[in-house]
């Protein structure tokens, strides 16, 4: 009796797991994605390439982490586990073996019923032997392709200024092939993409695509650990010094803010500046050690001073699009080249890193001659050292960092996890950037979104007082001690978030959002231009809920207040999603219809919107129109799968829309995107 | 030239002093000041309601330097005494320096009403005293507070300052003592936690609400935080337990004026 429980014990796991495969997409994933990058895309005026972290996610889909066998650095690959639950977990998991059910995992202090619910598309809890059972020895080939279109046209297709004309199709490609060995020790492949209006085999990209790259990765047993050539990028420490790629902000994840060093990774998004391309090596000298070693030779884009003797560079330029003679003339035109390394030690109750980089570029750097710019990086040279730390004491989880730029700048960063009690979680982060701290690559904790000229204290909390429900928030205060692009002094200012979320049972969660923010900028209104505090209020009410098991719906509604100096504007959106997955087919559908109303850009409201497979978008919504999308997901079979979306925007009271060179004829701008995955 | 810019200075945040209640006791401020419902040895600036939750006598004192200025610091003493009636409490505040002081005499008298209901009475002497040219004045008031426990360790805390709306009369205008009225609650998740909250409305000023928390790290060490606004302020502080002394420091920080170092001593006997 007791082998035949234990095999249906096992098959009910197997499905339990086929079916968290299947169901990629669903609410609880999307509630989680945008909950990790909605800050990001907020506080970024670009168009983010989220592929490397939305990747992460979905490779934790197919292949969940077994709670079961999984050690701390499997777990810290779960997003959303801080350092505090890590630790408590581990240390039930020793005090009772196995775990049979994830609602057992409401007994380990700091777990609560949503973050089960968040979790659990992420996790199973098969055990050793059946892993072994389940694991696939075939390699893997991926290829991904995609298209996208906007339908009207923009001016600048047509435009008859030679200098801003858009050289090519207004269609977007994008190809990705990725190769995955048998026992995944080896994985390469290439990432291709030609940005709308770039062109593509012709003129100056006589090469066909706009954007190349290109990565290999190999794992060994050793003193070498890993090797990578081509594109990698390195995360390490509290990212003071080397964070290259994205790194979630402040965010309704409240307590969860110490950056988890990842190492080096391959990479394979399309931002086209923050990587390195080169080599980099993965040693362990010693037990429990890590160094790395790592060089990189990359081309940037930059706009030249065309006014000084001297060629220079006045700031290096993000956006990756070359679409016209004036973007051309920007592209690569700043060689950087960079050498760092770094060593971690883990010993048993701390872990201590220290890490050195230097990069060396050809031309001068020279900012623009302004106040704001006085502390900015000059010159060729830069050079960065920082030392890290964090150790776990009881409940308490500190990390912190501290480092220096070859300007003498320093950097500071101190942060405390306290699981208060198992109800109670409490962050405390105190960071102080010298505004002549220079880093390149740095991405930690700060309000702005380089690690410079801020001191700030940021207070947040995760409590449930009763089951079912929790209440987050944080207050964070900042100040910059030195002038910036849009304050003409030193100001100071402070951000207040606060999120009251019933979850009745695993597949409903409704959620209250307050969020303030007091930031002093600039008045553009007298001639004397002093500084006025800008206030935005933003209030939230959200419902996601699956209905049964064809059925998901999300609901919002969102009003926005912004005033600064006599201005007081309001916006408010209101969006109903619906999505429907077929019993027996597998085809999913989701369509989104949303209505917005703002008084101007100043009080947009942004909102996370599905998207095909590896892409996320989070526009701002602003003006007043209706906007609506249809994303359509086939897995014709197991190796194929198509993804489409086709999204529209009407606008009530325009007759065009946008201005320059993106301006439309009309009211409406409508967007198409294909893409197929192909698994050989 | 040099005493009249601090007088200028003094003028705007003396106000800022008496706006407080001369509150005293640095495990209350690095909580945010959230201490309206918090059992405290210096409850005689909170809440005298607390006090009849005490069981020893306690003596303490205190020393607050106000955005690291000496002629801006506070130095308060208090002395409490439970009986089988009820506890009596002294205390003594002093804010300021030889040109401008303003100090405080409370005496206070509080009681158990139930099993789970608490009340205290103070009677207050107020004194400023200027420069010798202009001389002291002393006003007289009182302020009241209940404590109540709602659930097992969820305390509600009421407390008003001043409701007779006392003032000192100058040559040419009145300066308000201000009429202070608070409400908050604190909770004690176990024997590790603490959280406590409040709201604090001043007759003439906008409502402030202020949050708290004390976490035990181990059974001498505590680790406290805490937030209030108007003006929006973040604080922190430890406290250490040795046999009858315990002491606690706190920082806080105003956002443009930085930071205020306090410390407290005491004697529970």
């Amino acid at each position: 009796m007791l082998y035949i429980k234990k095999i249906s014990l096992s098959i009910g796991l197997i499905v339990f797991g086929s079916i968290v495969t299947f169901s990629q997409n669903t609410n609880v994933n999307n509630d989680l994605i945008e909950k990790i990058i909605e800050n990001i895309a907020e506080q970024s005026d670009e168009e983010l390439d989220y592929s490397n972290l939305l990747e992460e996610m979905n490779m934790l889909i197919t292949n969940p982490i077994s709670l079961n066998t999984a050690d701390e650095k499997e777990l810290k690959k779960l997003f959303i586990l801080n350092q505090n639950q890590i630790a408590s977990f581990i240390k039930y998991r020793e005090g009772t073996g196995t775990i049979f059910s994830l609602y057992e995992l409401q007994l380990i202090p700091g777990f609560s019923e949503e973050l089960i619910r968040m979790i659990k598309p992420f996790v199973s809890l098969t055990q050793n032997a059946e892993r072994e059972f389940d694991s696939n020895p075939k390699a893997q080939h991926q290829l991904l392709l995609k298209t996208e279109k906007t339908l009207e046209e923009e001016k600048a297709y047509t435009s008859t200024n030679p200098n801003s004309k858009f050289l090519g199709s207004p269609w977007k490609y994008y190809t990705r092939y990725q190769y995955l060995s048998p026992k995944k020790k080896m994985t390469f492949g290439f990432t291709s993409e030609k940005d709308k209006g770039e062109p593509f085999f012709k003129g100056e990209n006589s090469s066909g695509f706009d954007y190349y790259s290109g990565f290999f990765q190999y794992k060994l047993k050793g003193i070498i650990k890993q090797i990578n050539i081509g594109d990698y990028q390195v995360k390490f420490g509290q990212g003071l010094n080397l964070w290259s790629g994205l790194s979630s902000g402040k965010s309704s994840l409240t307590t969860q803010n110490a950056n988890k060093s990842q190492g080096i990774k391959s990479y394979k998004s399309t931002n086209e500046n923050q990587f390195f391309r080169g080599a980099s090596l993965l040693l362990t000298p010693i037990k429990n050690s890590e160094l790395a070693v790592f060089a990189s030779y990359l081309n940037k884009d930059a706009s030249l001073n065309s006014d000084s003797i001297e060629t220079s560079v006045s700031s290096i330029v993000n956006t990756g699009f070359h679409r016209n003679l004036n973007e051309f003339d920007k592209k690569h035109q700043l060689n950087e080249r960079v050498l760092g390394s770094y060593f971690y030690l883990n010993l048993k109750k701390v872990e201590l890193g220290i890490s050195y980089l230097q990069s060396e570029y050809s031309l001068q750097i020279l900012p623009e001659n302004k106040a704001y710019n006085h502390y900015r990086f000059k010159g060729t040279r830069n050079q960065n050292i920082s030392l890290t730390y964090q150790t776990q004491y009881q409940s308490i989880h500190l990390f912190g960092e501290v480092a220096q730029s070859k300007s003498g700048g320093r950097a500071f960063i101190q942060g405390a996890n306290i699981q208060a009690h198992s109800r109670l979680n409490l962050e405390l982060i105190y960071r102080k950037y010298d505004p002549d701290y220079h880093a390149f690559f740095s991405s930690a904790f700060s309000e702005q979104s380089s690690n410079q000229n801020e001191e700030g204290f940021y207070f947040g909390a995760e409590f449930h007082p009763i089951p079912k429900w929790t209440i987050k928030a944080y207050y964070d205060q900042f100040q910059f001690p030195w002038l910036k692009y849009t304050a003409n002094a030193p100001s100071n200012g402070h951000e207040y978030f606060s999120q009251l979320e019933f979850t009745p049972n695993s597949s409903t969660s409704i959620y209250f959002r307050y969020k303030q923010e007091n930031k002093p900028i600039n008045n553009s209104s007298e001639i004397i231009k002093g500084l006025t505090i800008q206030k935005k209020n933003q209030y939230r009410l959200h419902l996601s809920t699956r209905l049964d098991d064809n059925w998901e719906i999300r609901n919002r509604i969102e009003i926005a207040q912004y005033k600064k100096a006599g201005i007081k504007e309001s916006g408010y959106l209101l969006y109903q999603d619906i999505r429907y997955q077929f019993s027996e087919k597998p085809i999913s559908m989701n369509l989104r219809f949303a209505l917005f109303d703002t008084d101007s850009f100043n009080s947009r409201i942004y909102a996370y919107e599905n998207d095909i497979l590896y892409a996320y978008s989070v526009p701002a919504y602003y003006l007043h129109g209706s906007r609506f999308y249809f994303n359509f997901n086939w897995k014709i079979n197991r190796n194929c799968k198509i993804y489409l979306k086709y999204a529209q925007t009407k606008y009530a009271s325009l007759s065009e829309i946008g201005s320059g060179n993106s301006e439309i004829d009309g009211n409406k701008k409508s967007e198409i995107k294909i893409l197929l995955k192909l698994r050989l | 030239m040099k005493q009249f810019y601090l007088l200028l200075l003094i003028a705007c945040y003396s106000l800022n002093a008496l706006s407080e209640n001369h509150i005293a006791g640095a495990r209350s401020k690095s909580m945010g000041n959230s201490s309206v419902a918090l059992v405290d040895i210096w409850g005689g600036y909170h809440n005298q309601a607390t006090l009849a939750k005490l069981n020893k006598r306690s003596f303490g004192a205190y020393y607050e330097n106000r955005f690291a200025t000496k002629e801006l610091s506070t130095k308060a003493f208090h002395f409490n005494y439970p009986t089988k009636l009820g506890t009596f409490a002294v205390t003594y505040s002093q804010f300021g320096f030889n040109l401008y002081k303003e100090s405080k005499i409370g005496v206070a008298y509080s009681r158990a009403l139930g099993k789970h209901f608490w009340a205290g009475l103070q009677f207050d002497q107020i004194t400023k005293q200027l420069n010798s040219e202009y001389g002291s004045q002393s006003q007289y008031t009182f302020e009241a507070g209940l404590l109540a426990e709602v659930f097992p360790d969820f305390h509600l805390g009421f407390h008003i300052f001043n409701p007779i709306q006392a003032e000192f009369t100058m040559l040419d205008y009145n300066d308000k003592i201000p009429s202070i009225a608070r409400f908050g609650f604190s909770w004690k998740l176990s024997d590790q936690t603490i959280i406590s909250s409040e709201i604090e409305k001043d007759l003439d000023k906008d409502m402030r609400t202020k949050i708290g928390m004390e976490y035990k790290i181990t059974d001498r060490l505590l680790l406290r935080a805490g937030i209030n606004n108007h003006p929006n302020t973040i604080s922190l502080g430890m406290g250490f337990t040795f046999k009858l002394l315990q002491t606690n420091i706190s920082f806080s920080r105003h956002p443009v004026l930085g930071y205020s170092p306090t410390a407290d001593v005491n004697i529970s006997f």
